[in-house]
């Protein structure tokens, strides 16, 4: 805006003015009449097409418009453990078609309970769904593990001329026989007194000793293996190296681990050492199966570090096989007879053969807590030791959800570390000792004890449902 | 606090800047040109006030309003078919609506002062007044999710 521009403006101004009507009050009224009806106009206008259609819906509801030839295509979106919209709601006869795009970081499909489903989609890309004419309702999932659970669903409801929801589809197969994720009543039968075959091996309780060298090159191979959990009780579980836990690795303080991490299974997987001190980004993120990643730290600290699966739902992964114990021992730690390492888990039992039961982990009621990922393992195969003999057994709580009271029967800790420091050393001013090592979720430690004579002395969770349910063995003092 | 603040930092700003422009301009200068002004200096006076409006809503207010309101709706991944959708897609259908009219509104309200028909510019004048705040209705009514 110029000067010249306004004085033109203003010239144009004063040689139009004298052609408009008088001002006046009528005019005023008029004007401001005439303005809140035009007003008035807008709103109703906005308004309307605003509020029109549908009564608003609940966050991620989608009706489709019935009537008009050919399909209705709806955009579906899968991203953060959510299906968008979760409601369809079309006139039955509808000829529905789904445009489903991956929008996460993280693999996900879409199965439908009529059978349709996009192969595993990566993320950003997109397939379509053509349902045909939908004259029923149906119900939709991911079928990765997991992923149902944390949410992953959606409905498509058909509803006759009365707007009235026609009977779903889904009612009528269950919508869990496509994942294999089983029912309650489909739950392996565990019998906690039964035992184990004559082919059975104990997880060995040993620690290993330490490899020598400041510098530990592992290979971690995740793969679904068929393993024997309880006596005649088989599940599918996602392992590291084959076995849950998967192996121990034993360093010191400041040492080198350089994992090379594989993922020889058949759903996304990750792995997250706790004894390391990284960004998690790049190291813990989740790869597809075939593929694999460098994961390297440095133990800065001495500890019972748990590692477990990084891949959502991670409460899942952990129940279904993958956690580990990494053992960093403090500086100058004394030499002991025997070291043992018991990792704590629970076990949340899917059908025979099959994988841990989602349901079960959501209601955090599992089948049985286990050390080493075995029912009653060392009740089983008892722990050799002898009486006099000073003993270190390292615990890792590796959960899912449960920590530990780990407790020796008949015998007390003179020495307990828990968390990266000694909660008691042997000749204390106090006198002290101690009877249990408690330990959440993810926490780690040891204890140290001398058994006083021969004899069978049980180890279990003193809390007592969970040791009653599995988390109990014995050390057999000679 | 991302670029996408920023943006609808700038989108909301515009709406400010636009409709208390209008509210000032009718319900403070006006009043007072009237009581203190001589007709023709006061017609002077606002229509260079609204010529100068309308050059900064044609050269400034629409342009970034537009920009920002598309940024703002790719980001949130609304699509013309989405617009149709009950809920956020038909309130912002709505609003948009409600824009394009007090566009045409304030356009029209311009022509009218140009060939002097002022009882229909101060209709229009008002009635883009108050579709302005129709416009910021709907927008405070869009689903938040």
């Amino acid at each position: 805006m110029t000067t010249t521009h306004d004085r033109t403006t203003d010239d144009h101004a004063v040689s139009r003015l004298p052609e408009g009507p008088p001002s006046g009050s009528s005019g005023d009224r008029a004007g401001l009449l005439g303005g809140l009806a035009l007003g008035a106009v807008m709103l109703v206008i906005a308004l309307v097409v605003a509020l029109s259609g549908a009564s608003a819906p609940t966050g991620g509801s989608v009706a489709v418009p019935g009537g008009g030839d050919g399909p209705r295509t709806v955009q579906v979106t899968l991203s953060g453990m959510r299906i968008t919209p979760a409601v369809i709601e079309v006139p039955s006869g509808t000829h529905l078609v789904l445009e489903v795009t991956n929008d996460d970081a993280m693999r996900h499909d879409l199965v439908l309970a009529s059978g349709e489903q996009t192969p595993v989609l990566g993320g950003g890309e997109s397939s379509t769904l053509d349902l045909g004419v939908v004259d029923a309702g149906v119900d939709g999932w991911c079928s990765l593990p997991g992923h149902k659970a944390a949410g992953m669903t959606m409905t498509i409801i058909a509803s006759d001329a009365d707007g009235e929801a026609v009977e779903s589809r889904a009612s009528h197969t269950s919508s869990g026989t496509a994942t294999g994720v089983g029912a309650t009543s489909e739950r392996a039968a565990l019998d906690l007194h039964a035992a184990p075959g004559p082919d059975w091996q104990p997880y060995d309780p040993h620690l290993q000793p330490l490899p020598g060298g400041t510098e530990h090159i592992v290979r971690m191979a995740v793969t679904d293996t068929v393993v024997e959990v309880a006596p005649g009780v088989r599940q599918t579980l996602w392992t590291f190296n084959g076995t849950a836990p998967g192996p121990t690795l034993h360093g010191q303080v400041g040492d080198l681990f350089t994992i090379t991490f594989v993922n020889e299974a058949t759903t996304g997987h990750g792995i997250d050492f706790h004894a390391g001190a990284l960004a998690p980004d790049q190291p813990m993120r989740t790869i597809d199966p075939g593929e694999e990643l460098t994961y390297q730290f440095v133990a800065q600290g001495s500890g019972a570090w748990l590692y477990h699966c990084s891949t959502k739902p991670m409460s899942l992964h952990i129940a279904n096989g993958m956690y580990g114990a990494v053992i960093i021992e403090p500086p100058s730690l004394e030499p002991v007879d025997t070291e043992l390492v018991m990792v704590q888990s629970e076990l949340y039992l899917g059908p025979d053969g099959g994988t841990a039961d989602e349901a079960a982990i959501a209601a955090e009621a599992p089948s049985a807590v286990v050390f080493n990922g075995y029912v009653n393992q060392y009740a089983h195969a008892p722990v050799a030791v002898r009486a006099g003999e000073r003993i270190r057994v390292w615990v890792v709580a590796a959960g899912p959800q449960r920590g530990t009271a780990f407790h020796v029967v008949g015998a007390q800790f003179d020495t307990v570390f828990k968390e990266g420091a000694y909660l008691l050393r042997p000749g204390n001013a106090e006198r002290g000792l101690a009877q249990v090592l408690d330990l959440a979720p993810g926490q780690g430690g040891f204890v140290e004890l001398v058994l006083p004579e021969p004899g069978r002395y049980p180890f279990t969770d003193h809390a007592m449902v969970d040791g009653e349910r599995g988390a109990h063995g014995v050390l057999e003092a000679s | 606090m991302d670029v996408w603040s920023l943006v609808r930092f700038v989108h909301v700003l515009g709406a400010i800047l636009w409709v208390g422009g209008q509210v000032t301009v009718s319900m403070l200068v006006l009043p007072v040109a009237r009581r203190r002004l001589g007709e023709r200096e006061r017609a002077e006076l606002m229509r260079t006030l609204g010529l100068r409006l309308g050059v900064i809503t044609m050269a400034g207010f629409i342009p970034v309003q537009v920009a920002t309101g598309v940024l703002l709706a790719w980001h949130k991944g609304v699509t013309w078919a989405s617009l149709g959708d009950p809920g956020y897609g038909r309130t912002l259908a709505g609003k948009l609506v409600a824009f394009v009219l007090v566009m045409l509104a304030a356009g029209l309200h311009g022509w009218a002062n140009g060939v002097g028909r002022r009882t229909l510019a101060r209709s229009l004048a008002l009635a883009s007044l108050i579709g302005s705040l129709v416009v910021v209705l709907l927008a405070t009514a869009l689903p938040v999710s």
